[in-house]
Order: C-alpha cells, then sequence, then structure tokens
C-alpha cells in the first residue's frame, strides 16, 4: 500500500494548496480528486464566472464605445466564443496545477476517496480508499488527513432543479445559448454577478432576494447603492421577496412563478431560472461516519489549527463553512499543512479575509460593516468618498460608486472598508494590509497615493472620517 | 435666482408637492434643488404600490456632481412615477416644476391634511436665500 505523511482528500484551492504547502515542509504528500484539480473555483465557480463576466464587461465598453469616441457599428456577440474564451482560461490553469502537482512531487489518485480507519480510531492507522472511474479500489495509508471536500449549489425544499430552465451556476456556466430573459433566485453574491454578467450580454434579469435587500451580509449602504446602480441599468430586484416553489410551472417555453411580497403577490416568469442561493458543504459519502469527527450545523467542526475532533485528521475550506471564498480555502490549507508540520501561525479571523464580488461595478470589502461595528460596542465615526471625485474614474468611464471607511472614534482603530465602484477588488488589498498593520485611518490617509489612479479614494475616504478629505 | 412656484408646497428638503385629485399629491424637486445637484443623469424611483413616509427617503436622484437621497413630503402610497424621466432625466433641470415631476402619491386621508405641514411659498423662498 502506497503511504504518505500527508493525503488530502480534495484538490480545490483548499486541497491542493495544502498539499503543496506540506511538500515544500519535508512531508510526503498526496492528493484525492474525483473530478479535476482545482475543484469548484476553477472548473465550477471562481474562474469561469469571472471569464464570462470578462467577456461581459469587454461587450458592454463596445456598445457604449461611442461615450469613448469611438463607433461601434456591427458588433455581435457570439457566445460560443466567449465560453470557449472561458473554457481556454480553465484548461490553460488547470495545467498549471498539474505541473505544480508534479513539481512539489505531490502525488495525484483520481477517484472517489473514502476514509476507512483514522491512526486515532481502532487499529491506529490512517488508511483511505480511492476508487476510481471504472470501479477499481486502491488503499492509500496517511500519517494525516486534510478534508477538502467543498461544497455544492444549495436548492430550496420543493424545487426541482432540471438543469435547464432551471440551473444552478453548474449549468449555467455551461449554457451554449443565453435566454432572452432570467429569474435570478438569491441576491447574494453568485446571484448579483449572474445578474450584471448576464444584463450586459443583453438578457433581461429579474432577481428574487428574500433578505429586505440585495447582498445582506455586506454593509447597507453598499446594498444600497448596488440596488440603485442595478435599477439604473433595468435590472429588476424583488427584495423582500419569498418564492412560493408551488408555484412553478416549468413549460417549453420558460419558467413561471410567484413570489410573495409585504404589497402582495409577484408574477415572474422567463425563459430560465438561476438558482443562487447558497453552497452546502459536502461532507457525505466519504466515510465521516467511521470518525470521531463532528458535524455542526451542516460543517465539519475543527479548531483554531483547522484540526478536527479526530487527532491527524484536519479540514479546511468550504466544507468547515465560514466565508466560502477560494483564498480563505488556501489559507486555511497552509495553517492545516503547517500545523501538521509543528508550526506555529496566526490564528485566522474572518475580519481578516478580504471579501469580493466581481460585477459591475466590483464591490470589495474587508472587516466589520458599521452595523456590526456599532454592535461590537465601537464608537463609530464613518467616512465615505464618491467615485465622481475621482478624476481616473471618469478617465475610466464608469464613475459610480464610493468608499466607505468604519473607524472607532477612541483610537482611529480601522475597523472595515467597504468598497463599491470600478476594479475595486484589485486595490482593496491595500486596506487589508493597513489592518493587518494596525495603522490607523490618519495614517492610511496619509500614505501618499499617486496621481491618477483608482486607489486615490482610499487616501480620500480615510481623511473624510476625520473631516481632511481634500476633493470634497 | 431661482424660480418658486406660488401655488405649491414645499419641503425643507426642496420638494415641491401639489394636490392632482382628492387623494393624490404630485412631487417633485424645486428649481432650487436642480440647480444646486447639477446635470441630472438618473432617478431611482420608489417601486409603484410601496409605501413612504413623509420625511424619509424614497428614492436617490444622481447629477454628474453626486447621488442625493430623495425624500418624500407627504405619507402615502406610490401610484405613479414619471417613467419619462428614465430617457429624459434632464427634464427635472429644464422643467422641474412641469414635465420634471417625479412621482405621485395617494394619501389616506384628505390632500389639504398631508399638505398642512408643508411651507409655503414665501416661506420656502426665505430658507433659500
Amino acid at each position: 500500500m502506497p503511504q504518505y505523511d500527508v493525503v488530502v482528500l480534495g484538490g480545490g484551492p483548499g486541497g491542493y494548496v495544502a498539499a503543496i504547502r506540506a511538500a515544500q515542509l519535508g512531508k510526503t504528500a498526496a492528493v484525492v480528486e474525483q473530478e479535476k484539480l482545482g475543484g469548484t473555483c476553477l472548473h465550477r465557480g471562481c474562474i469561469p464566472s469571472k471569464a464570462l463576466l470578462r467577456s461581459a464587461e469587454v461587450y458592454h465598453t463596445i456598445r457604449h464605445g461611442l461615450s469613448f469616441g469611438i463607433e461601434t457599428e456591427g458588433s455581435r456577440l457570439r457566445f460560443e466564443l466567449v465560453q470557449t474564451r472561458k473554457q481556454a482560461i480553465v484548461e490553460q490553469l488547470h495545467k498549471g496545477i498539474q505541473f505544480l502537482m508534479k513539481k512539489n512531487r505531490v502525488d495525484v489518485y483520481h477517484g472517489c476517496g473514502e476514509i476507512v480507519s483514522t491512526p486515532g480510531g481502532e487499529g491506529g492507522q490512517g488508511v483511505i480508499a480511492v476508487t476510481d472511474a471504472s470501479g477499481k479500489a486502491k488503499q492509500v495509508i496517511f500519517g494525516d488527513l486534510i478534508i477538502a471536500t467543498g461544497s455544492r449549489p444549495r436548492s430550496l425544499p420543493g424545487l426541482s432543479i432540471d438543469g435547464t430552465l432551471v440551473m444552478t451556476t453548474e449549468e449555467a456556466l455551461k449554457m451554449e445559448a443565453l435566454p432572452a430573459s432570467m429569474i435570478i433566485l438569491g441576491g447574494g453574491v453568485i446571484g448579483v454577478e449572474w445578474a450584471s454578467m448576464m444584463n450586459d450580454f443583453g438578457v433581461e434579469v429579474t432577481i428574487v432576494e428574500y433578505a429586505d435587500r440585495l447582498l445582506p451580509l455586506e454593509d447597507a449602504e453598499i446594498s444600497k447603492e448596488l440596488q440603485r446602480l442595478f435599477a439604473k441599468r433595468g435590472i429588476k430586484v424583488y427584495a423582500g421577496a419569498k418564492l412560493l416553489p408551488q408555484t412553478l410551472e416549468i413549460g417549453p417555453h420558460g419558467v413561471r412563478m410567484q413570489a410573495e411580497r409585504a404589497n402582495g403577490t409577484q408574477e415572474l416568469s422567463a425563459e430560465r431560472m438561476l438558482v443562487a442561493v447558497g453552497r452546502q458543504a459536502n461532507v457525505e459519502g466519504f466515510g465521516l461516519e467511521r470518525t470521531q469527527i463532528r458535524i455542526e450545523r451542516g460543517v465539519i467542526a475543527v479548531n483554531a489549527s483547522m484540526r478536527t475532533d479526530e487527532p491527524h485528521v484536519y479540514a479546511v475550506g468550504d466544507c468547515i463553512g465560514g466565508l466560502q471564498l477560494a483564498h480563505a480555502a488556501s489559507h486555511e490549507g497552509i495553517v492545516a499543512a503547517e500545523s501538521i508540520a509543528g508550526r506555529s501561525h496566526e490564528p485566522l479571523d474572518d475580519m481578516r479575509i478580504p471579501r469580493c464580488i466581481y460585477g459591475r461595478p466590483e464591490i470589495a470589502s474587508v472587516g466589520l460593516t458599521e452595523q456590526q461595528a456599532v454592535e461590537r460596542g465601537h464608537e463609530v465615526k464613518t467616512g465615505k468618498f464618491s467615485f465622481k471625485g475621482i478624476g481616473k474614474s471618469l478617465i475610466h468611464g464608469s464613475s459610480d460608486g464610493f468608499v466607505k471607511v468604519v473607524a472607532d472614534a477612541r483610537d482611529d482603530a480601522l475597523l472595515g472598508v467597504h468598497m463599491i465602484g470600478p476594479h475595486v477588488t484589485d486595490y482593496i488589498g491595500e486596506a487589508e494590509l493597513a489592518q493587518l498593520l494596525g495603522a490607523t485611518t490618519m495614517q492610511l490617509g496619509r500614505m501618499i497615493h499617486p496621481h491618477p489612479t483608482l486607489s486615490e479614494i482610499i487616501g480620500e475616504a480615510t481623511l473624510a472620517v476625520h473631516g481632511a478629505a481634500i476633493h470634497m | 435666482m431661482s424660480e418658486i412656484k406660488p401655488d405649491l408646497f414645499y419641503s425643507e428638503e426642496h420638494e415641491w408637492a401639489v394636490a392632482i385629485s382628492g387623494q393624490v399629491i404630485r412631487i417633485g424637486i424645486t428649481d432650487y434643488a436642480q440647480h444646486q445637484l447639477g446635470d441630472i443623469v438618473f432617478v431611482e424611483f420608489p417601486e409603484v404600490g410601496a409605501g413612504v413616509f413623509a420625511g424619509e427617503s424614497m428614492g436617490s436622484i444622481e447629477s454628474v456632481k453626486t447621488v442625493s437621497e430623495l425624500y418624500s413630503p407627504v405619507t402615502g402610497k406610490v401610484v405613479s412615477v414619471n417613467e419619462a424621466l428614465i430617457d429624459s432625466p434632464e427634464h427635472v433641470n429644464g422643467e422641474p416644476y412641469g414635465n420634471g415631476w417625479l412621482v405621485e402619491v395617494e394619501v389616506e386621508g384628505s390632500v389639504e391634511a398631508a399638505l398642512a405641514p408643508l411651507l409655503t411659498a414665501d416661506r420656502y423662498r426665505a430658507i433659500t436665500e
């Protein structure tokens, strides 16, 4: 039986990063993956959706070429080529991960992995059984195991997903042609990105969200601005709306349904429906029942070192819940690998993990929302600056949005930064770094931002906390 | 010098209001407000059927310079919004009291009672000078 110091179950951004880090630290390592290395992020999530969003943005820019002084008559969307481009990006990155596995001498087992026994159980040996596509099983011995089984799209009770008219993102990413209209169920991160993308591709979009606003986990002012900008683009948003699954009618021409709202029932119809109501951790079908590992509220319970209740078994990424983000998973993978190697590390704090949403405009945030800061007893002071006052955003051709800074008035601590506007995901890192180094908002505001850049807005918004913004 | 119509009612947030029937009040922003804001590029309307409350935000108005809240001067239910502004928001600048009207709200009691707390033209002129 092949034997490794570390076996990782799942080759997504949590799993493969953990394997590389373990190998860097001198461990022999293997990854078990039932589909393709790169996981949801690379094949069914971040990368393909952002590739489609980029094409949508280019199409939007071309159609509005005249605002830049460029006539673009006769431009035409070729969606099949959009899909080809997306797939080429995915495949290139997939090859990249395969290369990284070889380079770091991480063995890859293709197949479905299942825990047979753990070092803490009877017999004292950790064994994983891997069954490949042809049904052939193989056993692998591990010293430590890292579970990184990810998540899958969730549905709603009573709502059947046929994959054609009613889809999750998995099917939507593979659409060969665009529908004329789409209902998007769920106004969270995924729903918002798809709404923006579909609208830019010329699809008529309606979002139905159960909470009273889009992006209910973000700062309320961000939600408000996004809803305003979506209204400006003709995207219909029904917030505070409860889907009635029993009213769903699927016919040859599309989908009909009703949603209940405070001021009555809303009739909805479209050619397609995208269900984007969140993701569910994968915690079944790989032998957890044979271990002492605890499942809490549908996710695997771990401690600050990512260890489960079993010695020598760790878990990272979407299967442990929290912020279901690829960069969070990767970081957790590194923490797990370093814990196994006996290295110490800083505990992970959700408030230090930046959150990015890639519609048009983009949204990025880190730290506490204003409401969270108040609830935690901070004496809150905020600063806000509009992109209308930033020269580079006018040059760029999109001056919608703002940056809002949340600070504690007593010690000027930077509690949160919330950005909506052009390319904000590219410079939220600056706010994160300032937080990491414990900078005050005044220190961040005094940083010299190059001109003209979009990042100037961070300087202005932090200075605005002190009433010292210059261009306001 | 901005124009103030003698027969309208006004709010301190620079909206005007006038009864157009026994139950419905039409609302817009004043000439003074549109001058302050500059060229209007987008009006975010409340939904038809939605409830609005006097002194509370019911939408927003975006100019080249800024995005401002749109406050309702009265309490009631939105029965109509000026959809012509979706394509031609510049009417708010050109004819703030005419084709640039924004929203029509049906009030529960009498329109007189709903308008009574608002400012008269003379009092509004005083706060803009």
